[in-house]
């Protein structure tokens, strides 16, 4: 017995989760990964008390586990939605406190790697330190940051399990509920079968997309 | 004019990278600067351009003060001091256009795509501008680099070892192109190079850095001519033909019309071995030369095994001529 309403309602809730929190936690995450990698030793704007702290902080909010999280971010569900379990989008708050500050670390990481003679060629033409973090550091990253969205997309995807804690539903979360449910037999049943096949097909779905976007948008040749 | 007057930089683990180092560069020169690596020369000239500040002195810029301990290049300077590199440093992500463009967008200029064509056909990569640069060559990249420099009409451009990643033919027409661009444009060239031969090729003057310090300048012919430094000799004279000759041994060349390359050209070039002519009889006919040449022997066993190796490789008949 396949509950198709369930597959898909579940199905979009992941998808939802995913996409809502992967977007939010950009918002923040983004403009924090440049602010590091600008402040950093090799960054346009090097100050390295200010990167010290700021590293400090988005290492603590790195390092609390995502379920701590998940139990710390209920009043702020509650504020927002009058509710902090039960909904899909309870599962929003938690999931962008986690990821934003990975996210920064993610940019930082890709930023870092555009080629320090690129800044000092574009300096040398006069350019001031937000032109070279719009015209250099962004667009010659480009193809590095749209991996790291994808991976990002994928990670959090995988945090959505933690729905089932608080039953903000998604298909993770109802894999572990119809489990539960079945302990027997669950192997058996086709339903449980289903839903992990739309959480695979989801990650592969987002993880090439994302490797094939870089690519195309990659201007560099190719080694191969 | 570019005055550098006592400019001394140290950097934060302590390397004194140049000390107090004086300078004046005029308006037209090409200006070379030599020197060991970690000598200083790529410190000195990041300090005109303010990719590199420094501790004392201070640099003057048509008699205007723009860099000292406490004066920072400022933007508008910057664009009158141009700067190209090893790497050529260009965006990856930006076609050959808009890698000269944006020289113009950080300054909004209107004119700047007509602008950027034009100096891109100035540099000879018309043909080009949808290209990125990936699909490059060394010497098309430099010279996307030297549009994208000049985009702000610079008075001064500094080539830090501009021409190190390219062979020896694309040195010499990125070379022609700055020759070009100085007479044409009036533009000074300040330019750092390991290739002895670069400098010579284009510079007027030349200073020579060693440990920090200028050790050496003036017009290139005084110091190439007569470098009175250690290092100077030793840049000067490295890789330069020197044999000693045996006055009693010599060796007859004979062509019989096998041979059509210029030969003892190509020997003094190949085996770096110095050569004395001291008879000729040949005659050339279809191209090919007939005939013989009777040249000294260097005076070095090594040597002579070398050039005999030579024209053996060259297919070339020879014999031993005793006096
Ligand atoms: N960012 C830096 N931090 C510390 N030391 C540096 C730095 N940049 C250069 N140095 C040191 O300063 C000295 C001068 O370096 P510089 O790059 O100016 O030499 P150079 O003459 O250009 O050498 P090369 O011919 O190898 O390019 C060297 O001892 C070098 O190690
Ligand atoms: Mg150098």
């Amino acid at each position: 017995m396949i509950d198709w309403g369930l597959v898909l309602e579940s199905t979009k809730e992941t998808i939802l989760i995913t996409f809502i929190s992967t977007f939010l936690a950009y918002l923040v995450g983004l403009p924090l990964g440049v602010i590091l990698n600008a402040t950093s030793s090799k960054g346009v704007h090097p100050n390295r008390i200010f990167n010290s702290v700021l590293s400090i902080i988005v290492n603590v909010l790195r390092s609390i586990p995502c379920l701590i999280i998940v139990v710390l971010a209920m009043p702020i569900s509650r504020a927002i939605f009058d509710r902090a379990t039960g909904k899909w989008y309870t599962m929003i708050i938690p999931l962008f406190l986690t990821s934003f500050a990975y996210v920064a670390r993610v940019v930082e990481q890709s930023l870092s790697e555009v080629d320090s003679g690129k800044f000092e060629a574009i300096r040398s033409l006069g350019a001031s330190n937000s032109q070279l973090i719009f015209k250099v550091a962004i667009p010659e990253s480009a193809p590095s940051l749209i991996v790291g969205l994808s991976v990002t997309m994928v990670s959090i995807l995988g945090y959505t399990s933690f729905a089932y804690n608080i039953g903000a539903g998604g298909l993770i979360s109802q894999i572990w509920t119809f489990y539960t449910r079945n302990t027997g037999n669950y192997a058996s049943e086709w339903m449980f079968w289903i839903m992990i096949i739309f959480v695979v097909l989801i990650v592969q779905i987002v993880q090439e997309l994302g490797l094939f976007i870089s690519r195309k948008i990659d201007k560099r040749r190719k080694l191969r | 004019m570019i005055e550098i007057k006592n400019v001394t930089k140290q950097f934060e683990d302590g390397t004194v990278a140049i000390k107090d180092i004086s300078l004046t560069i005029n308006d037209g020169d090409i200006y070379g600067i030599l020197g060991l690596s970690g000598a200083g020369k790529s410190t000195l000239v990041r300090c005109i351009n303010g990719l590199e500040t420094f501790d004392s002195g201070s640099i003057y810029y048509n008699g205007t003060l723009i860099a000292s301990d406490k004066v920072k290049v400022s933007r508008d300077v910057k664009r009158k001091i141009s700067m190209i590199f090893q790497h050529f440093n260009l965006l990856d992500q930006r076609t050959v256009l808009q890698n000269v463009e944006i020289a113009g967008e950080l300054t909004h200029q209107k004119d700047r795509k007509e602008k950027a064509i034009d100096l891109l056909k100035k540099v000879g990569l018309e043909d080009k501008l949808k290209s990125y640069p990936s699909t490059l060559s060394g010497g098309q990249q430099q010279r996307v680099a030297i549009a994208r420099a000049l985009m702000n009409n610079p008075d001064v451009l500094l080539c830090d070892e501009a021409t190190s990643a390219l062979d020896a033919e694309t040195t010499e027409s990125i070379l022609d192109l700055l020759k070009r661009l100085n007479k044409e444009l009036g533009l000074t060239i300040i330019i750092i190079a390991h290739q002895m031969s670069v400098i010579e090729s284009i510079c007027n003057k030349v200073a020579i850095i060693d440990h920090s310090q200028i050790v050496e300048q003036g017009y290139l012919a005084d110091v190439f001519l007569n470098p009175q430094s250690s290092v100077g000799q030793k840049l000067i004279h490295a890789g330069k033909v020197a044999t000693k000759l045996d006055d009693k041994k010599l060796i007859r060349l004979i062509f019989d019309g096998e041979t059509d390359i210029p030969l003892v050209a190509n020997i003094v070039q190949d085996c770096n071995i110095l050569v004395s002519i001291v008879s000729a009889d040949t005659k050339t006919i279809d191209g090919k030369s007939y005939g013989h040449i009777i040249i000294k022997l260097p005076y070095y066993d090594e040597d002579i095994n070398k050039l005999k190796k030579y024209l053996e490789i060259k297919k070339v008949k020879y014999e031993e001529v005793v006096l």
